[in-house]
């Protein structure tokens, strides 16, 4: 039990050092430049400010490879054990699973939005858990979302550290995971010490790490089916370049998050 | 009457040298945009274009109806960005044709998915003849999806040149793909790529 709670805190130490010494620019400011046209008068489609968008990736040839990996693995390993997963999940449970995992993540968006001074937002977070695990029956409903009329405020570390002049650094593709950047590689690792999954595998009391690991598995196939499979398969269906692509709606996507 | 035609003719002439551009006579983007948009779910909705067979024939009626508002040459040349200047206009014309047809049959695929969605339209920005249009999807499974239209005037009408789902531009998405992929091809050999998936999309539609 102990044990178990160390190695997971080295873990987590070792990963955090590694990304910090990743790279000397870790406090530079963010260079983004911002979407929306209606910042420059220009209205020339060739200088459309709209579109532009610089991407530190030194390692495109590593990263490259790693995505057609990862590729390989979704199309051959993911895809078919996901539409398994169809088969035998209706979608509706689907849904109602999703909202489990998503209510069990409120610590993630309540500190987080508290590190970004969001109190409102944080107290609304706090009382759509509060709903949605009464009422919702553990979350699988989300009566929280009429009851509060407000939407979901997902922020994570990543977007935290993205507050407060984090630049987001250079682009990543980690194996299996996906696309990240040293930002969000951070932000993830920091996230995990507030996501209870984390931690219940390490209180034997509270589960068995089998049950766990169970559970964890059963999360990421949920996940994968529900949100992002069809997402990502549209994405590489209508790509030329899919890495490139992948790497623009990564970026593009994590950056309106951040704005919100 | 003798008196009310000329009276016309002097308020329509009075508009069109008062008119600072064709900006008048222009609609609001977002009405357009819903206008368009509650068309093709019309035709998506019709109990009677449902069935397998009819695929092909809803298609066709959902292009018809919803072709008219998107500008593909606008979006081609964005998407191509400073390299569109350096192109013949056979070049040109070649390359908007053959990107229209891979989005016409990408997303036309995925009109045969298509499960009771609605759209609902949140608010509208213009500032001279470009104007953008907020809205988000509400799909079947109650998930919400941000869609951002960016619209410009074109011949006296908004047309719509890129589309922006959950902040990813289609335009972007593309610009970003041609300049990595013309940093180190010839503009012959982006073609070819095009060409091949154009071919692989076309396939999607039969």
């Amino acid at each position: 039990m102990v044990k178990h709670l160390k190695m997971r805190a080295w873990l987590l130490i070792c990963i955090l050092f590694v990304s910090v010494l990743w790279s000397p620019t870790l406090f530079a400011q963010d260079t983004t430049t911002g979407i929306g046209f209606m910042a420059d008068k220009d209205t020339d489609w060739e200088n459309d400010d709209e579109y532009t968008l610089e991407v530190s990736d030194p390692y495109e040839k590593w990263n490259r490879k790693v995505f057609n990996f990862n590729h390989k693995v979704y199309k051959y390993v993911f895809t078919p054990l996901s539409k398994g997963y169809d088969f035998i999940v209706p979608k509706k449970l689907q849904g109602g699973f999703n909202n489990v995992f998503t209510n069990l993540r409120m610590p993630v968006r309540f500190f987080n939005n508290v590190f970004q001074g969001k109190f409102k937002r944080a107290s609304i977070e706090f009382a759509r858990f509060m709903i949605n695990t009464t009422a919702g029956i553990g979350g699988f409903f989300n009566p929280g979302e009429y009851a509060l009329k407000a939407k979901m405020y997902d922020e994570d570390f990543g977007q935290t550290l993205s507050r407060h002049g984090f630049s987001e650094g250079s682009f990543f593709m980690w194996p299996i995971i996906g696309p990240s950047n040293r930002r969000d590689t951070i932000g993830t690792i920091i996230d995990m010490a507030f996501d209870p999954l984390f931690w219940f595998g390490t209180l034997d009391v509270v589960l068995d790490e089998d049950i766990l690991f169970g559970i964890s598995a059963g999360k990421r196939v949920n996940n994968y089916t529900y949100n992002i499979r069809d997402n990502y398969d549209d994405l590489m269906e209508s790509a030329i370049d899919p890495y490139i692509a992948l790497q623009h709606a990564y970026i593009n996507n994590r950056n309106k998050n951040i704005k919100e | 009457m003798a008196t009310r035609i000329p009276l016309l003719t002097f308020l329509a002439v009075i508009m069109l040298v008062l008119a600072p551009s064709s900006l008048i006579w222009a609609e609001s983007p977002g009405k357009v945009v819903v206008q368009t948009i509650d068309e093709g779910l019309a035709i998506l909705n019709d109990p009677a274009l449902r069935s397998p067979e009819k695929m092909p024939e809803r298609r066709q009626k959902l292009w018809d109806a919803v072709k008219g508002v998107f500008s593909f040459e606008e979006t081609a040349k964005r998407a191509l960005g400073r390299h569109w200047n350096g192109r013949t206009p056979q070049e040109q014309q070649e390359f908007t044709e053959t990107f229209k047809n891979i989005l016409k049959n990408i997303y036309l695929d995925k009109s045969d998915s298509y499960a009771q969605e609605s759209i609902v339209y949140i608010s509208e920005m213009v500032e001279g003849e470009r104007g953008k249009v907020n809205t988000y999807f509400l799909t079947s499974d109650s998930k919400q999806i941000d869609v951002v239209f960016s619209m410009k005037i074109l011949g006296g009408e908004w047309r719509i040149y890129d589309v922006i789902v959950e902040g990813v531009s289609i335009v972007g998405n593309y610009r970003s793909q041609f300049n990595s992929i013309l940093s180190n091809s010839t503009f012959a050999e982006l073609m070819d790529k095009l060409k091949e998936k154009e071919s692989e999309v076309v396939k999607l539609g039969k």
